[in-house]
């Protein structure tokens, strides 16, 4: 059902979703053989692949998440972004050029090369399969949401469009060789979330709202006349009266406490308070105008939240498996940090906008408070600030910047996923390798379509938080004690990946599926990287010295010697050698 | 020109760095050897600097909340309205972090140079 005023941001959408679908069925002609690929691939500028890298890098999580997390949370929730960048520079400090000149494209092809044990190697690729649904998951309430928010359509329509496209797409054509294609998507996205910013900031400058009363620290109250339907039921705490309509009757609750079910409807005259609701949290006041007040999810212990959050964002960004394939694409080391270089800034520039949508959204569109549909932020501003047709194509704008997020960045990860599953868990000798690859997608597209349709109540950026801090667990350890340290044996990355990665994926599987916990050990679950990633790394030193006489440095030394002297020899004197890059 | 080559799908970054790795200059003959140690030396540079800028960046990061919790003049602090928190925290960072990049790659690179230098009059 399409009303006339979605036709717009639906042709928005029906545009990025068929380019995307003819831009994959290119690629299968344009990367023509496994060597003009890598010619081609050496060929690609640092900025050109910076582009591509955060064409692929930046998701539903911060495109829609992000602005919804500020609304409800506050200030504190900037962390995100600003961990998401920091990450790339611990990733140029201690991975980015000598992983490129080890000449290993995935973790689990480092694995292997490095520690000489295919074991390891399915390990890590079971570890690509869990980041890599985690991410997806994100990916595909994203859509279900933009496509609900926008045609009123149920959410399964949205995960299965997304999800069918991608796979398809995948499927048909592969490891996209094109960069320019994901370069392209960087475009559309600083497009669509900088433009209507600028906008909006303009038109409330013009209706007087200025600084002074978008952050104003009193409770948020909504702007018009307004009835919302409750997506959840609970204690719902109001200061006024308000009007309730169940479908066939309607009553006036006074102030206090009052017991309401999903789907009943709250009317909201302008002016009035946006009542609280047992099982939606936010922040109010001070809590959320001031840092280190909240800690994310509203849980107590913000200061902790912050610093294991920025823990999970630092290092975990290393392990993400769809953004350390891209610097394949880079000529050598030195290119890897250039390119990283100007990816800081890239994302610097995008990063500056999906907080400004949170803060116009508490002064412009409370009474989504109440329903914890604050992901859809994003896409309602337009609508509510500009009318007619220019406020259709502001929407249609961001609708079409967060498509492009959703399958750019699931593309990327089924990819890798499908690439763990096909090539490294499971390798049935009689299939071809391209028919592999492509059950291994459709496979991987159909669990990832299953996951989003079955899990859905939670923050969109705060599941994107849960992979960081997964990956930080376990494939941190594995490339920086890897890659700078010769003493690491098979035994001792296998171990930190068991213990360090699989206490985080326990303690996010409690919080996805157990009773929320309060205090402390409520905030260790919902930000584990600050204990799970020091309990990885002194595993796998320890064991790697309780296995050092089994390591390949005690069984073949030169095996480890010219691992060392791949990871870290500057190209310049290989080349002077003749050795091919 | 060469005849068009036979049409291939390109599934998957395969490398042959799992099964055979390409031979560097320094590729260590013997364990004890120079180039093992030469490899040694450069390894623990890029690391000493690596670890440098990664404990600066952490200080940055560190020292901005504790000025923020602190310094009350700060947190109350206004441009325009907008508190000073959400300024440094929106936007702050981001050129300290551009900068931090920049300088890192200038370093690593003098590093590599004067290493080969080293290497080559060697």
């Amino acid at each position: 059902m399409v009303s006339t005023g979605t036709l717009i941001p639906v042709l928005a959408i029906g545009a990025v979703a068929l380019a995307s679908i003819v831009m994959g069925a290119l690629s299968l002609r344009l990367s023509r053989t496994t060597s003009d690929f890598l010619v081609a691939s050496r060929s690609i500028r640092p900025s050109l692949n910076a582009a591509a890298i955060c064409g692929e890098y930046l998701s539903a999580g911060t495109f829609l998440g992000l602005g919804g997390l500020v609304m409800v949370y506050g200030v504190d929730m900037i962390w995100y972004p600003i961990g998401y960048t920091a990450g790339y520079l611990t990733l140029m400090f201690f991975v980015a050029a000598p992983l490129r000149r080890f000449g290993a494209y995935t973790i689990p092809e480092f694995a292997e090369g490095r520690l000489r044990s295919p074991g390891v190697r399915r390990l890590c690729a079971a570890f690509v399969l869990i980041i890599g649904w985690l991410y997806l998951l994100p990916q595909m309430k994203g859509a279900g949401l933009t496509i609900r928010t926008l045609t009123g359509a149920p959410f399964w329509v949205g995960v299965v469009l997304v999800g069918v496209i991608v796979t398809g797409n995948v499927a048909i054509g592969g490891m996209r060789g094109v960069t320019f294609v994901q370069a392209f998507q960087y475009g559309v996205k600083i497009v669509a979330i900088a433009i209507p910013a600028i906008v909006l900031v303009g038109v409330g400058l013009g209706r007087g709202v200025d600084g002074h009363r978008l952050f104003d620290p009193s409770p948020p109250v909504v702007r018009t006349d307004v009835t919302v339907t409750l997506t959840r039921g609970g204690v719902l705490t109001t200061s006024t009266p308000i009007e309730l309509d169940d479908g066939d009757r309607v009553r006036v609750l006074g102030p206090g406490d009052h017991t309401v079910f999903a789907g009943q409807r709250v009317a909201l005259r302008e002016g009035q308070r946006v009542p609280t609701m047992s099982r939606v949290k936010r922040a109010d006041g001070q809590a959320w105008l001031s840092p280190f007040t909240t800690g994310s999810s509203g849980r107590s212990h913000p200061l902790y939240a912050a610093v294991s959050l920025m823990i999970a964002t630092f290092l975990g960004t290393m392990g993400l498996p769809h953004v350390l394939v891209r610097f394949y694409t880079n000529p050598d080391g030195p290119a890897t940090r250039r390119t990283i270089r100007v990816v800081l800034v890239m994302l610097a520039l995008y990063y500056l906008w999906p907080p400004v949508y949170g803060v116009l959204g508490r002064y412009w569109k409370a009474e989504l408070l109440i329903t914890g549909e604050t992901d859809s932020v994003v896409l309602r501003l337009p609508a509510r600030l500009v009318g007619g047709v220019l406020g259709e194509m502001l929407t249609g704008l961001v609708a079409a910047g967060a498509f492009a997020a959703f399958l750019s960045t699931a593309s990327g990860l089924l990819v890798s996923v499908a690439g763990a599953l096909g090539y490294d868990l499971i390798r049935p000798a009689r299939i071809g390798e391209v028919t592999r690859f492509r059950v291994a997608a459709i496979a991987a597209g159909v669990v990832a379509i299953g996951l989003g349709l079955s899990l859905r109540n939670f923050a969109i950026n705060q599941l994107v938080g849960w992979a960081f801090a997964i990956a930080a667990s376990s494939f941190c350890p594995l490339l920086v004690l890897g890659i700078w340290w010769r003493r690491l044996t098979a035994v001792g990355a296998s171990a930190g990946m068991i213990v360090g990665g699989g206490s985080a994926v326990a303690a996010i599987a409690y919080n996805l599926f157990g009773h929320p916990l309060g205090g402390w050990p409520g905030a260790l679950l919902v930000q584990p990287a600050a204990w799970s990633v020091p309990i990885a790394f002194a595993t796998a030193i320890t064991v790697s010295f309780a296995t050092a006489r089994r390591s390949p440095a005690t069984l073949n030394p030169a095996s480890v010697a010219s691992s060392f002297a791949l990871l870290h020899t500057p190209e310049r004197l290989r080349r002077r050698a003749g050795i091919p890059r | 020109m060469t005849e068009r080559p036979t049409r291939v799908t390109v599934t998957h970054p395969r490398t042959r760095a799992a099964e055979r790795p390409e031979r560097s200059v320094l590729d260590a003959e013997a364990p004890g050897s120079g180039n093992e140690l030469a490899v040694a030396a450069i390894a623990r540079a890029q690391f000493v600097l690596a670890m440098r800028f990664f404990l600066t960046l952490v200080g940055v990061l560190l020292a901005v909340p504790l000025m923020v919790i602190k310094v009350r003049s700060v947190r109350s602090f206004t441009v325009a309205g907008v508190p000073m928190s959400w300024i440094v925290l929106g936007a702050g960072f981001f050129p300290l972090f551009i900068l931090l990049g920049h300088r890192y790659v200038l370093a690593a690179e003098r590093l590599e140079d004067r290493f080969v230098d080293v290497v080559e009059r060697w």
